[in-house]
């Protein structure tokens, strides 16, 4: 077991009866490390967090929690684990700060972010928690999460339903958890989110963990789109020849090249030709996350 | 404590059902008053009631107790009350709680944030248990205060004991009618089957009974019978307890709130 991971997955693996949720996911994430993971709905991430949550038992392999085993010291590791789940369901005769009272007394001892947090996302605590909007749903399920300051964070999609505004608070919030020590992992298939706040990427397919990446890297490896305008009309060939270079588009005297890597070759490639214009597109997660997603690996437009 | 109840889920069990459960108590309560308040009427014509029981089917009469003469206070109580109506209340109590306890719960999605706490699964578990058990306290208790009341208002004895012993038994009874839906709902993540599944059992027990009287060969399975364990007549008439049928209830409440706890322990908890 390795004990300096947070969060740490051995084989873990999930079969609903012969349905694959996932299978063999090995994981560490570092005390204070904010982990994405990444993958379109159906993938596993939520499967994957459900075990991470005690909620489900590994077919297979294990989870740990700060070195707690996530089936058999389910209870332990809650009192360090704050948790969104994917779909936030709330008991919805109570009012907010009655239903935010009835958590909390779940746990001995203060609630230090609590006040912070509903002034912060502006939760009306004397609603109904019937009549709130999803938006504000999510915000008291992120205050349920957070307010007890816990060591880690499990968060499934915890973006969903909540205005631009409001998502720019929550990252600002991660990042000052973050600064503070704690350990995020959060589920997303939103590209900016995770590359806004994330140390690093784990991306899942299938029910499979494809790879892990540091953000960096995964900026490095992002496949880019090279809309050029020659003057006259080239010849497609000798670009998809490029190692670098995945997919070439040609209409009249219109391209637009696919590239995964090192732009050198391509550039000088392009130097042997009259280019009238050229609009070489900001990189995108979304294009990257597209290499694993679109068939065959390919870009999928 | 904290090992087998959580306080605070218990509390908001009973705050959250304060309502539903006030009316099933109001419920009770009006109804053993009704029954007392026509007693007075009843009981002048008893010699037309008398030949009405006398002109029961013979099976019939020993399926509601044949040593039951709805002539006198405590029969008339057993026939018109304890026998049927009380239980169909008493039981849509327990069967409603006992099967929102597990099913009721993932099946709201819920059970996913009470899960998100530091609170083991057993502990959820024995807490709603717990609240069942103090529900089916109140509701009996509702039942019998306005009984024994009432008695003295028309004048008639009643026996304490024999209430007493009643109210146990039709607490064992509604325990063990719980004990099914717990498990049931323990097993199962739509609560609308285990309701139906734990309604169904109880029907084709109560026609086990009802049958047994007329046929010696569904005799041979009334043992099967949950209300085989219950004779409510017996027990207000002379407090003449049945250790070994209180066994039985007991027996099947405990080893269905085990069984329950158990899988409840062991499932997936995924909507």
């Amino acid at each position: 077991m390795n004990e300096d991971g947070a969060i740490v997955c051995e084989d873990l693996t999930k079969f609903y009866g012969g349905t694959r949720g996932i299978e063999g996911i090995e994981l560490t994430i570092g005390r204070g490390e904010i982990f994405g993971f990444l993958g379109p709905n159906g993938a596993g991430k939520t499967t994957t967090i459900r075990q991470l949550m005690g909620m489900l038992k590994p077919t297979r392999g294990s989870a740990t929690i700060l070195g707690f085993d996530s089936w058999r010291d389910a209870v332990k590791i809650k009192f360090h684990v704050g948790n969104i789940p994917g779909d936030v369901h709330l008991y919805d005769k109570l009012k907010v700060s009655e239903h935010l009272d009835y958590i909390d007394r779940f746990r001995p001892g203060a609630d230090p972010l609590r006040t912070e947090l509903i002034e912060r996302f502006g939760l009306d605590t004397h609603k109904k928690v019937k009549s709130l909007s999803s938006g504000n749903r999510q915000k008291v399920a992120i205050v349920l999460a957070v307010m007890h300051d816990p060591e880690i964070l499990i968060l499934d999609e915890p973006t969903g339903g909540l205005d631009p505004l409001m998502q720019q608070e929550f990252y600002s919030l991660l990042e000052e958890l973050k600064e503070r020590g704690r350990t995020i992992f959060l589920s997303s298939h939103i590209l900016s989110e995770v590359e806004r706040v994330c140390d690093r990427v784990g991306i899942v397919r299938d029910g499979r963990l494809v790879d892990t990446q540091s953000i960096e890297d995964l900026k490095q490896n992002k496949i880019r789109h090279m809309d050029v305008l020659f003057r006259d009309k080239v010849d497609a060939a000798e670009f998809e020849a490029l190692p670098q270079v995945t997919a070439v588009e040609s209409v009249n005297k219109r391209m637009r090249i696919t590239i995964q890597g090192d732009v050198d070759a391509l550039i000088k490639q392009l130097a042997g030709h009259a280019v009238e214009d050229l609009t070489f597109s900001q990189p995108s997660l979304e294009d990257f996350f597209m290499s694993f997603y679109g068939p065959g690996g390919g870009v999928d437009e | 404590m904290n090992k087998l109840l959580n306080l605070n889920l218990l509390a908001r069990s009973l705050l959250d059902r304060r309502l539903s459960l006030g009316i099933y108590c109001l419920g009770v309560a009006a109804y053993s008053a009704m029954i007392i308040a026509i007693w007075p009427s009843m009981s002048s014509d008893l010699k037309t009631l008398e030949q009405l029981w006398e002109n029961y089917p013979e099976g019939l009469k020993a399926a509601f107790g044949a040593n039951v003469t709805i002539a006198t206070f405590d029969g008339f109580l057993t026939l018109e009350y304890f026998s049927l109506m009380w239980v169909i209340i008493a039981a849509a109590f327990a069967i409603s709680i006992s099967t929102a306890a597990f099913a009721g719960e993932i099946e709201k999605g819920t059970m996913e944030l009470l899960l998100s706490q530091p609170l083991s699964r057993r502990v959820i578990a024995l807490t709603r248990m717990a609240y069942l058990k103090i529900g089916l306290a109140l509701i009996i208790a509702a039942t019998m205060l306005p009984i024994v009341l009432g008695a003295l208002l028309v004048d008639e004895e009643i026996s304490l004991a024999g209430i007493l012993a009643l109210s146990l038994q039709g607490f064992l009874l509604f325990l063990s009618i719980a004990g099914l839906g717990f498990f049931f709902s323990a097993l199962m993540s739509d609560r609308g089957r285990a309701v139906f599944i734990t309604v169904g059992l109880l029907i084709f027990s109560y026609a086990l009974d009802l049958l047994s009287q007329f046929s010696d060969f569904v005799d041979n399975f009334h043992f099967l019978s949950l209300f085989n364990y219950y004779d409510p007549y017996r027990y207000i008439h002379s407090a003449d307890i049945a250790w070994g049928d209180l066994a039985v209830l007991l027996a099947v409440a405990v080893i269905a709130d085990i069984a329950a706890t158990a899988i409840f322990q062991r499932r997936d908890i995924a909507v």
